[in-house]
């Protein structure tokens, strides 16, 4: 069993939950194709295959699949397009903006030499910052799940889900005032409960465009500068009050700067000359060193264009790089064992685990009695006292009781009477078959069979009734009088029993047949 | 190789013997009602772990004339060495034919197979004397077996019955189809074990598997719940405010706001239930309205609170707790200089809080809040929200339903037809009954969730997971 990628992407993801809440609302689509995954891989599976992150994506990739031939919706490729035109969004205006910021920074008019602490300020000083921000970020728990990383989550969400981010994937509402996404997530509210699942996916995500963007903006600017080296000629020159910053200061910073670049050998760092040479006089219109600054001036370059690229751009790069690296990974550990999935799990990969299978219940059941139509409606009436003076009493089942008690019971429910009380259907089927032969003897006006009401009634008796009614005359009448003997006690027969032997005691059709209840 | 484990599921027409069946399989699906003859044909459960199958259950019709058949087989077995071939002719001569057609059903398994018995009987009727031909019908066959007497209703007649079944079968349960719990359902399957010692590695080898998977079901049951909870909490709704409507003039906005915001949260309590009732097998269950349903209206009510041992009192222990959290902070943050009446006046603030606030989950705020048009920068244009939930107390709540109704599924059994109830109805709630540690270790995590409502990562919700998992446990 191979999965079409060895781990899930964020659309698949995306799909996935998309199907699965599909799948918990009963989706016969989804749970046959679910089953189909289930059916294929038992053949492949060994009893003893796991359930394991990598098994339980195999088999949703396979799902996943199923669905997409069938022609299921995938919401997340829709989305995931949407991510990249976002970023390629982020990536032209950070380029623009990096370009053009580079090109305030540098912009020179022949007058005055451009300010090295404006381009140091916004291209090194300043990333240097926020870089140092972003490993304290990284470092501490800040980035799991405090305040300021949630609220740009909550903005940008907010963002993507705004009418321009709509309108610009054309998911805008159509004319008929449908919207495509609303029609997708029309289980949205369902949704939000699986959002804690890829939380951690969606700040790497986050932090992912971010440094896309700071990548772009130091790539604008670093064209930019390139461009005006070679095509414009640039003269750079520093300022201090008097008591502010020296030259010995700048010189220092500027070799700190240079570090990572020192073993290189090449002489790109500033010395403390070129620093001294370069220093301008707003007041007097002219270099410290009018003879040498000029020239040195121009100089500035090869230690500029170095500082943006190490202290701009390579950090964004990286942190690009590792924010790719661990947003992939957080997709690709995706657990897939939540409640939701579980159900997937069931009815896919049924050959993983240990499951019940059994017919279907229409394959064992037989007709259900029916709820209508209990017995026929009884002609008995009256007729029932008035033929029942010398009755014929059988007791079925076996059920312990004397026979002075029977007959104390049937008169005090009615006028019944009856000499003596005979057994049948107990654990000796000669004594059930001699009780039908005196009775076929006898002949008696009326016949009364005492049962167990919470007893249930059966075929033999079924079948009693009708050797017995073969042996009487068709209107003699029978009562079936349920009572509720328990521990010799009498106790209030059940309604729904006298239902149950109504309903069961239809199958006889029998006008003279009449269940009724003897209560103690 | 050795024998399939295989017990053929016996005994009279409509003493529950589909019900035990469907609670041992823990299948709802099997057909089981109240009148007699349901099972008309047998049922073939099988227990597989992939491909193979390790144990086998028959589901049959039930003995109807059980006297008739006996009387029968004696007519056809001089003595006690004929007596299983006289079975086997039985099921050969009637096997065609209507008549006995539930006993050659039943008898059929048992002649061709190796099968064991599980005999079940009524046990809130006494013993009679017409159901020894059905033992006797089953010793005939020579097969080892099991006898479960079937707690139907309330009456118990196990001593009635006890002596007599021990004298047919090789063991004797009682068991109750329509309320036995996960582990006495593994002990009825552990007892299997007892009818044949060669199928007791088997037996015992599935019992752990079976176990085992419910560990998994419960893990996943709680991580579902610990979702759901998270999403409860966080849940924000919006609304926008149109042209001409301004909520200061007309409070059936802020009230339509409020309900939508209810109904959300109730929309999302309904969905965990489904599927935690899924996991366990419980599709389309009728949840009893008084104990569930009406709740539901009453989620916001401070009844509801208190129907889960969250009074007010303990709300305002709650809010205290929280207050000296936060004024401790503060004390801290001056070197410990203000000798603690940050921590002291933080508990009297949140008691204050909680004690009047009780009612109050969260609160209205609209697009003029500055705080919040920093968190929707998006957004131009006017809206008015509520939530998320700021109650911490609140939390316990939903926690507390969420396990009274996990309780309930749990350990339903899969042949009750009866509305789904929680264990203790609707005086107390589950979270009332937990000892000390765990209310302690359940507190900080739901603390953990309210205060990082905007950012509940999946670390703090596998940890509330973790500790749903002990609780159950």
């Amino acid at each position: 069993m191979v999965a079409s990628n060895p781990s899930p992407g964020l659309a698949d993801l995306m799909d996935l939950e998309f199907h699965l809440l599909r799948l918990e609302d009963g989706n016969e689509g989804a749970a046959a194709a679910a089953r189909t995954v289930g059916e294929s891989a038992g053949r492949d599976a060994s009893p003893t295959e796991g359930n394991t992150p990598t098994a339980r994506w195999a088999i949703a990739s396979q799902w996943l699949q199923k669905l997409r031939r069938s022609g299921a919706p995938m919401p997340g490729a829709r989305v995931e397009m949407g991510l990249r035109l976002a970023g390629l969004l982020l990536s032209l205006l950070g380029a623009f903006l990096g370009a053009a910021a580079c090109a305030g920074a540098l912009a020179y008019d022949g007058q005055e030499p451009i300010n090295l602490w404006k381009f140091l300020g916004v291209f090194v000083l300043l990333q240097v910052l926020l870089l140092v921000l972003l490993l304290v970020a990284l470092t501490t728990a800040t980035l799991r799940g405090s305040a300021w990383l949630s609220l740009v989550q909550r903005g940008l969400r907010a963002f993507a889900r705004s009418r321009l981010v709509d309108r610009l994937l054309g998911l805008a509402p159509n004319h008929e005032g449908r919207n495509p996404v609303q029609e997708w997530t029309a289980d949205s509210q369902r949704l939000r409960a699986r959002h804690a699942l890829y939380h951690d996916a969606e700040r790497w995500l986050l932090l992912r465009l971010a440094q896309r963007f700071g990548v772009y903006f130091n790539l604008g600017a670093l064209l930019m500068f390139a461009g005006l080296v070679v095509f414009t000629d640039l003269a750079f020159g520093w300022s201090t009050t008097p008591a502010g910053l020296e030259g010995d200061h700048l010189a220092a910073i500027c070799r700190g700067l240079g570090v990572p670049w020192e073993w290189s050998g090449l002489d790109l760092v500033p010395a403390l000359e070129q620093v001294e040479a370069t220093r301008w006089s707003r007041l007097e219109g002219a270099f410290a060193d009018p003879e040498t600054g000029p020239a040195a001036a121009a100089g500035w370059w090869p230690f500029l264009l170095m500082a943006l690229l190490v202290w701009g751009l390579l950090p964004r790069l990286l942190a690009w790089i590792y924010a790719r690296r661990r947003y992939r990974a957080c997709l690709a550990q995706a657990r897939l064992d939540h409640a939701g999935f579980a159900r997937l799990w069931q009815l896919a990969a049924p050959q993983a685990g240990l499951q019940w299978a059994g017919p279907a219940p229409d394959e064992v059941a037989g007709p259900r009695l029916a709820k209508q139509g209990a017995l026929p409606a009884s002609v008995l009436g009256d007729a029932v006292d008035v033929a029942a003076a010398n009755a014929c009493v059988i007791v079925w089942g076996g059920w312990p009781v004397d026979d002075s008690e029977v007959l104390a019971l049937l008169q005090r429910n009615g006028s019944w009477s009856a000499p003596s009380c005979t057994r049948a259907g107990g654990a000796d089927e000669n004594a059930t078959r001699t009780a039908l032969e005196t009775l076929a003897a006898q002949t008696p006006p009326a016949v009364a069979l005492l049962v167990e009401a919470a007893e249930s009634p059966d075929k033999r008796l079924l079948r009693f009734l009708r050797e017995m009614r073969a042996a009487l005359r068709t209107e003699t009448p029978i009562l079936i009088a349920l009572v509720e003997p328990v521990a010799g006690q009498r106790e209030a027969v059940l309604p729904r029993h006298v239902e149950l032997w109504q309903r069961y005691l239809a199958a006889l059709n029998d006008p003279y047949l009449l269940v009724e209840a003897l209560q103690g | 190789m050795m024998e399939l484990p295989t017990f053929v599921v016996v005994g009279h027409v409509n003493k529950g013997k589909s019900s035990v069946v469907a609670t041992l399989i823990e299948d709802p699906s099997v057909p089981v009602d109240w009148t007699p003859g349901t099972t008309r044909h047998t049922g073939e459960y099988l227990l597989r772990h992939g491909e193979q199958t390790v144990l086998r259950i028959l589901d049959t019709p039930g003995f109807q004339e059980a006297p008739a058949v006996l009387e029968w087989l004696r007519h056809h077995a001089a003595n006690a060495g004929e007596r299983q071939a006289a079975v086997a002719r039985f099921v050969r001569e009637f096997g065609d034919s209507d008549r006995f057609q539930d006993e050659v059903e039943l008898l059929r398994p048992l002649v061709e197979g190796g099968a064991g018995i599980l005999y079940v009987v009524d046990g809130s009727r006494p013993y009679r004397p017409v159901h020894e031909a059905e033992m006797e019908i089953l010793r005939w066959t020579g097969r080892p077996g099991m006898a479960l007497v079937n707690r139907i209703g309330d009456a118990l007649h196990l001593q009635d019955w006890q002596p007599v079944l021990l004298q047919f079968f090789n063991a004797v349960r009682s068991f109750d189809a329509h309320q036995a719990s996960f582990a006495e359902r593994m002990e009825v399957l552990r007892g299997f074990a007892a009818v044949r010692d060669e199928w007791r590695p088997a037996i015992e080898a599935a019992v752990a598997s079976l176990s085992d998977a419910r560990a998994h079901t419960d893990r996943a049951a709680a991580a579902r719940i610990a979702e759901q909870i998270g999403a409860m909490l966080a849940h924000v709704e919006r609304r926008r405010l149109h042209a001409g409507e301004d909520p200061a003039r007309d409070p059936s906005f802020d009230e339509a706001l409020r309900d939508g915001y209810r109904q959300c949260l109730r929309d999302l309590e309904a969905e965990a239930r489904g599927a935690v009732e899924a996991l366990y097998g419980h599709s389309k269950l009728e949840r009893n309205s008084a104990a569930f349903e009406l709740l539901d209206q009453d989620l916001f009510s401070e009844t509801s609170w208190k129907l889960f041992g969250l009074a007010r009192r303990q709300l305002l222990v709650h809010g205290a707790g929280w207050g000296a959290a936060l004024g401790g902070g503060l004390d801290l943050m001056v070197g410990g200089l203000s000798f603690g009446t940050g921590a002291l006046l933080g508990a009297l603030g949140g008691a204050a809080g909680a004690w009047w606030g009780s009612d109050r989950l969260g609160r209205v705020w609209d697009h003029s809040n500055r705080a919040f048009r920093a968190l929707f920068p998006g957004e131009t244009g006017r809206f008015r929200c509520f939530g998320p939930v700021t109650q911490p107390a609140f939390a316990w709540i939903l926690l507390d339903r969420a396990l009274s109704h996990w309780h309930a599924v749990r350990d339903r059994a899969h042949a009750s037809k009866a509305v789904l109830q929680t264990e203790s109805g609707i005086k107390a709630g589950v979270v009332s009954h937990l000892g000390p540690n765990q209310r302690r270790e359940l507190e900080r995590r739901l603390k953990e969730l309210v205060q990082n409502h905007m950012a509940a990562g999946r670390n703090k919700i596998d940890a509330l997971t973790a500790v749903l998992i002990q609780t159950i446990g």
